[in-house]
């Protein structure tokens, strides 16, 4: 058993290009209730469609991160394949949408580190971020020119949605330079994870350094488009 | 397979009917699959598709160069020529447009799904060592170097367009790809492309055999490697630029960089015959930049000669070795001193131990006539006794290791056996005037008793 134990395992027993989708979800309480419930189906189909796809299982790798008043890693990045979606509950203290982010781009970079250490090729990873209203402190500030520098390097991708009409896309535009936000309508999370789901197979199933096409005609499926 | 409905059918018109040059009727059933290019069909006649382009893509050009590839069929009579997907009559719609071409249909799923990840290979072809994985390795490699000899480059070899059905069964597929005459292979995978062609325009280049050299080599590499592309290491810059830099992490006798991946890699490595690991070394190491590559040719002969040393017993049969190639004595006269690896781990006949015999230590007890010492070193010292008979099989567990350089104490894994023609070989040669002293051997199989035995006797003979 080597230094990082269980988790690397699969990285030396499977060559395959990964990639690394960090869940940076909100669970503040004012997604109680319908949001919360309806987020938690839509990261369960996700799971079940990454795990079933012949592609993906064997490159996607997915962590999840939850943000209220702290931030809290639910799972770490390991073989999807290994993985149960987890069950999310609401959180108090706030919204410290800084604080989840900063500790996504801690568990990439850490996982970046070990696909190095193994000699494993990734695709540039990915950072979904989901907030439904202003946070509540101003860790973003600190964080957000972090996002903002790995995406401009093309290290990362981001995908900033705001979830319901009180959602700031104005912060989220912060972390993400390249893609605008986008607010989910009403409370699509099975659209936008089957659009997830398609989009990880068209990347895994390309090259590193590729450019690939996202399905955009399948965004306005749950994102509103707005000018 | 579930059948979607296609909007090329719609583009077809609903009975979706295409005809040949001659007038044959093709009549397309469920879509196969689909790409960015267009989408491969069944047709009424069993065993054949059709693959029909996207409407821009169509072109000219592309007519051209499969009219081109018609006028040189394969050769059918060949086996070979079983495996490859080369177009068979082109196809146009009612129109008398363009609309692509009819082939054989391919068996088996891509390579790099089916092999290249250990549970999926274990799932398809649970009872598979080393040896059949070496089999489909030829059998692909006799599909290359059969279109090779047809002055067919195919320009993109890429573990998606190989199809693995069984060890004898491949398929190549994507044949309208291929560079034929003047007409170029338009794609290429960056893996594939050796360092001088990695800033080329693919559409606009024609490939050279060297070029397509590197890709061969590079294949045999991965279906040895269980998937894992030649360059990819530990730390440095990722595969593609250590593809230009030329920066290959496998060893080869003194000349090293010993940052390999972590894992059953460096073992599979080391495993392989000395001539299959020199030809990779001299087609991937920046010191043999420029130099000649080995052809599909070179592969199936070293390939042969390794499922030859598979059936011999020399190198391990299994498809992820747990340790390292022991070094021969045969290898030691051959090759020098200097051997992959920095020592040999073995099991302390007194203590239990395991311990490393260095290289160092090992010249030192040859140069003294002696065979391996049976005790670690602090047994050595303390004179710490031997017991008579030989310590039982371990079970052997994953080795491993730390990063390379220095000594390297992998877990205990017994030794290989010798195969009883063998020990007679050696035997016979120290025959005169010195004692032997039957190796402590064990084997997985539990055949150590009988090999024990033998050699016991041999050595009652001649001391």
């Amino acid at each position: 058993m080597n230094e990082f134990g269980f988790r690397t395992q699969d990285l030396v027993e499977n060559p395959s290009t990964r990639l690394a989708v960090c869940l940076c979800l909100d669970v503040s309480p004012s997604m109680e209730g319908d949001p919360i419930e309806e987020l938690n189906k839509g990261t369960a189909l996700f799971f079940e469609a990454l795990q079933k796809n012949e592609l993906t299982k064997h490159s996607v790798e997915i962590a999840v991160v939850t943000f209220a008043g702290t931030a809290v890693a639910r799972q770490n990045f390991g073989p999807v394949l290994q993985a149960t979606a987890p069950s999310l509950n609401i959180e108090g203290g706030g919204t410290s949408l800084g604080e989840g982010v900063e500790l996504s781009l801690d568990l990439l970079e850490e996982r970046k580190k070990a696909y190095k250490l193994a000699g494993i090729e990734y695709f540039q990873p990915w950072l979904i971020i989901m907030t439904d209203g202003e946070p509540t402190d101003n860790s973003h500030l600190r964080v957000a020119p972090r996002a903002a520098d790995l995406v401009q390097h093309k290290k990362l991708s981001v995908f900033p949605i705001g979830v319901g009409d009180d959602s700031d896309l104005e912060t989220l535009q912060m972390f993400s330079p390249k893609r605008p936000p986008l607010r989910l309508k009403g409370l699509r999370f099975e659209e936008f994870f089957e659009f997830l789901g398609k989009s990880a197979e068209r990347v895994s199933a390309s090259n590193p350094g590729d450019t690939v096409p996202l399905d955009t005609e399948g965004i306005s499926k749950w994102a509103e488009m707005e000018t | 397979m579930a059948v979607k409905p296609s909007h090329l059918s719609d583009q077809l018109g609903r009975t979706a009917r295409l005809v040949t040059r001659s007038g044959t009727a093709v009549n397309l059933r469920e879509e196969l699959g689909r790409e960015g290019e267009g989408a491969i069909f069944r047709t009424e006649k069993p065993g054949y598709v059709a693959k029909v382009y996207q409407r821009d893509h169509a072109d000219t050009s592309r007519r051209r160069k499969l009219e081109a590839m018609l006028a040189h069929p394969l050769d059918r009579a060949h086996p070979t020529s079983r495996g490859i997907c080369w177009p068979l009559a082109i196809l146009f719609d009612s129109q008398d447009r363009f609309r692509g071409y009819v082939m054989q249909e391919a068996k088996g799923r891509p390579m790099g799904r089916r092999l290249f990840v250990k549970t999926e290979l274990q799932a398809s072809f649970p009872t598979w060592d080393r040896r059949q994985l070496v089999n489909a390795c030829i059998t692909t490699l006799e599909r290359i170097q059969f279109l090779h000899r047809a002055n067919v480059l195919l320009g993109d070899i890429n573990p998606e367009n190989i199809l693995v059905e069984n060890e004898s069964s491949v398929w190549l597929v994507d044949t309208d790809s291929y560079q034929i005459g003047q007409f170029p292979c338009p794609v290429g995978t960056a893996h594939f492309t050796p360092p001088e062609l990695q800033d080329a325009h693919f559409g606009h280049v024609l490939r050279t055999p060297q070029h397509e050299a590197f890709a061969v080599a590079t294949l045999v590499f991965m279906v040895l490697h269980l998937g894992k592309p030649p360059y990819a290491q530990r730390g440095g810059g990722s595969p593609i630029e250590n593809i230009r830099t030329m920066e290959f992490p496998y060893p080869l006798g003194g000349r090293s960089r010993r940052n390999a991946p972590e894992g059953a890699w460096r073992f599979i490595w080391s495993n392989l015959t000395y001539a299959l690991k020199e030809a990779f070394f001299e087609t991937f190491d920046k010191s043999c930049r420029g130099e000649p590559r080995r052809t599909a040719s070179d592969w199936l002969s070293l390939l042969h000669q390794y499922a030859h040393a598979l059936d011999r017993g020399h190198v391990s049969r299994e498809l992820f070795p747990a340790s390292f190639k022991p070094v021969t004595r045969h290898a030691q006269d051959k090759f020098g001193a200097a051997s992959d690896e920095s020592g040999r781990s073995l099991m302390c006949a007194a203590c239990g131990a395991p311990f490393v015999l260095s290289q160092r230590e090992e010249d030192f007890f040859r140069s003294k006539g002696l065979s391996d010492p049976k005790r670690c070193k602090s047994c050595r010292s303390s004179n710490a006794p031997q017991p008579k008979h030989v310590i039982p099989p371990i079970t052997q567990r994953q080795a491993q290791g730390r990063s390379g350089g220095g000594l390297h104490v992998p877990a205990p894994v017994p030794l290989r056996s010798i195969s009883p023609s063998k020990a007679v070989k050696c035997a016979k040669k120290r025959a005169v005037g010195r004692p032997v002293r039957a190796r402590t051997i064990t084997s997985p199989t539990g055949q150590g008793d009988v090999v024990e035995r033998f050699l016991q006797f041999l050595s009652r003979l001649f001391s």
